[in-house]
């Protein structure tokens, strides 16, 4: 779905952007993918919601498509730019025996455990 | 005692030295100044002052013993992304709650530990997820900078709006802030404010709110480049709590904002000017070049042939780290707890009411392009991209010392301007982000107010770890454009 035009300013940063995105129709999500990112997410959207968002994730969607440009052949993924290995560090207790501190701020808790919704049936 | 607020860091910590005035009565000073203006400006959304005055007091003790540490008694805001032990902590996210650290972050602690004093949290975008503060659960923060002839209320940028807003409205001598695409160095340049962010590592993330934890950055927002280069010797550092934060000594920073630039080759991006941008913003990006000329540097004309990628790469890796971090708040043990019909009901309903618009929209792009059949296609792709990223910026570095830049294609806006679509929002970050994705130094200097009287900045971006050429170069623009202008106070 295309993009409405931004005020004039920053049209330059889109213009040349529309023409070039082959791919964007071909990957727009349905509503059954918004559903499944927001049940993966965790995340409790109400159905007449649905077709707002998933209206906003295309806009998105179709902007990030331009990656699909770059010829990304023998690049490696960049992760991080520290280059460093991990520190490495004795295995020794450095901390710990802080119950009252770690559930303070539980919703629900009760001598020094948190009360959760019951699990296993 | 007015007077007192508008003070440099660095003329309060002489003033404080001097015994001219004491960090009580300079506390008490700031303290009236949030009382006055915070009702209008809505910078600070936790304000303490019993904890400032008992700090300021501690500070006057060290100083009357001649034990003065480096900020001794100078008045500070925190963003809410820092924990502080004690203080309630919620990057402006309901799904915080009233959440009260038992813990303090590292970058606030190594504030205290210099003799700072904490005048309250500052307010952002939620999850530092926004470029206008208007994502707050605390509602948005105001400019104090108006147009011309106009009482219409400005954003001051985000995601550090509180900590722009409450700088340049003197509410504080300086304020910590974070950058994960651009969120200390658009806020500065929104309020005529200097911001730092330094190079992927400096500052220990321990005890941040996270958002993108390869981005993520913690700086100050602060009056001047030799104010930035004050706080920021103390705020960063190592620290084991951190396993990215660098193992390197810090080098004299407030000894590089006086350092000479002559001789400096300084690139100018080709790709950061494109027809269409706004005239007056290619104009000061034009006199910075002159400026630095007339100080003795060269400028070289450079290629970073993958700058238009960098907005795109970014709002892929940035959800996708933000909804692994996020996956954290589910009610269980801190924070908003809703409770549903069984575990994933509540689950659900929590992060429904506890995250805002943008917060789950961002959430949910994460979860997608991390979703199985897609990951390639979209998370491995943005990193491959941000590799190439970063190689044009090696490419440019090998022919010059540091980057110059404007901060942001547009000074501050009004409330509502850009929330219609997430994409025009997004393209707020578009001069910043590439220096996050590269992990390198980058400075917003305030240089100039636009035709409408608004203050517009200029970006100085680093080699990896050279924060120092950034605030020689910072520090040579800023004698250069002499910008003194202040807000007009309507509060």
């Amino acid at each position: 779905m295309a993009r409405q035009v931004c005020c004039a300013d920053r049209a330059w940063l889109l213009a040349d952007e529309r023409q070039t995105r082959p791919h964007e129709s071909q990957m727009s999500i349905d509503l059954d993918t918004v559903r499944k990112a927001a049940r993966l997410a965790r995340i409790a959207i109400p159905e007449e919601r649905l077709p707002a968002l998933q209206g906003e994730l295309n806009g998105i969607l179709a902007w990030i498509e331009q990656l699909q440009e770059v010829d990304i052949s023998g690049v490696a993924p960049l992760a991080s730019t520290v280059a460093m290995q991990l520190p490495m560090r004795e295995d020794l207790v450095a901390d710990g025996f802080q119950a009252a501190a770690v559930v303070r701020n539980a919703p629900k808790a009760e001598d020094d455990f948190f009360i959760v919704p019951k699990v296993v049936e | 005692m007015t007077e007192l607020t508008k003070l440099t860091l660095a003329e309060a910590l002489a003033g404080l030295d001097a015994k001219r005035f004491s960090a009580v009565e300079l506390t008490e000073a700031f303290l009236a100044a949030i009382a006055t203006a915070n009702p209008h400006l809505n910078a600070f959304v936790l304000e303490t002052p019993d904890k400032a005055r008992a700090m300021a007091a501690a500070a006057d003790a060290r100083r009357a013993r001649s034990e003065a540490l480096p900020l001794d008694g100078a008045p500070l805001g925190i963003k809410d992304l820092f924990c502080t032990e004690g203080v309630r902590t919620t990057a402006c996210s309901k799904i915080l709650g009233d959440f009260t650290p038992p813990y303090e972050s590292t970058v606030t602690a190594h504030l205290w530990r210099d003799g700072a004093v904490m005048l309250g949290k500052l307010n952002m975008d939620e999850f530092a997820m926004g470029s206008s503060n208007e994502s707050s659960a605390f509602g948005p923060v105001v400019n104090p900078w108006r147009r011309h002839a106009s009482n219409a209320s400005l954003v001051p940028g985000g995601s550090s709006g509180g900590s722009a807003s409450a700088v340049a409205a003197d509410l504080c001598l300086a304020a910590t802030a974070s950058d994960t695409g651009g969120s200390i160095r658009q806020p500065a340049a929104f309020v005529g404010a200097v911001g730092i962010k330094p190079t992927y590592g400096r500052c220990s993330r321990y005890g941040m709110v996270a958002f993108a934890s390869s981005l993520d950055q913690a700086g100050p927002i602060a009056k001047t480049v030799e104010d930035a280069a004050i706080m920021l010797a103390s705020m960063a550092g190592h620290d084991p709590k951190d396993s990215t934060s660098l193992n390197l000594p810090l080098p004299d920073w407030r000894a590089a904002t006086k350092a000479s630039v002559k001789g400096l080759k300084i690139g100018i991006p080709k790709e950061y000017r494109a027809p269409g941008m706004a005239a007056e913003i290619d104009a000061l990006w034009a006199q910075g070049v002159e400026w630095l000329k007339d100080a003795g540097c060269t400028i070289v004309e450079v290629s970073l042939p993958h700058t238009r990628y960098a907005l795109p790469a970014y709002y892929i890796v940035a959800p996708a780290e933000a909804s692994s971090n996020l996956a954290r708040y589910d009610g269980m043990r801190y924070g908003l707890r809703v409770a549903g019909k069984d575990l994933t009901e509540t689950y659900e309903q929590t992060r429904a009411a506890g995250f805002g618009p943008e917060v789950q929209r961002r959430i949910l792009i994460g979860a997608y392009v991390l979703s199985a059949g897609y990951y390639d296609a979209y998370y491995l792709r943005a990193q491959q991209v941000r590799r190439k990223i970063l190689g044009d910026f090696e490419a440019a570095f090998a022919q010059v010392d540091a980057l110059l830049t404007p901060t942001c294609p547009n000074p501050a806006f009004g409330f509502g301007e850009k929330s219609g679509d997430p994409v025009e929002m997004y393209l707020n970050d578009i001069f910043t982000v590439t220096a996050n994705l590269a992990g390198l130094p980058a400075m917003s200097v305030p240089a100039a107010l636009d035709g409408q009287g608004l203050p517009l900045g200029l970006q100085v971006i680093g080699r990896a770890l050279d924060e120092a050429t950034c605030f020689a170069v910072g520090s040579a623009l800023e004698r250069a454009a002499g910008f003194t202008a202040r807000p007009t106070r309507w509060w």
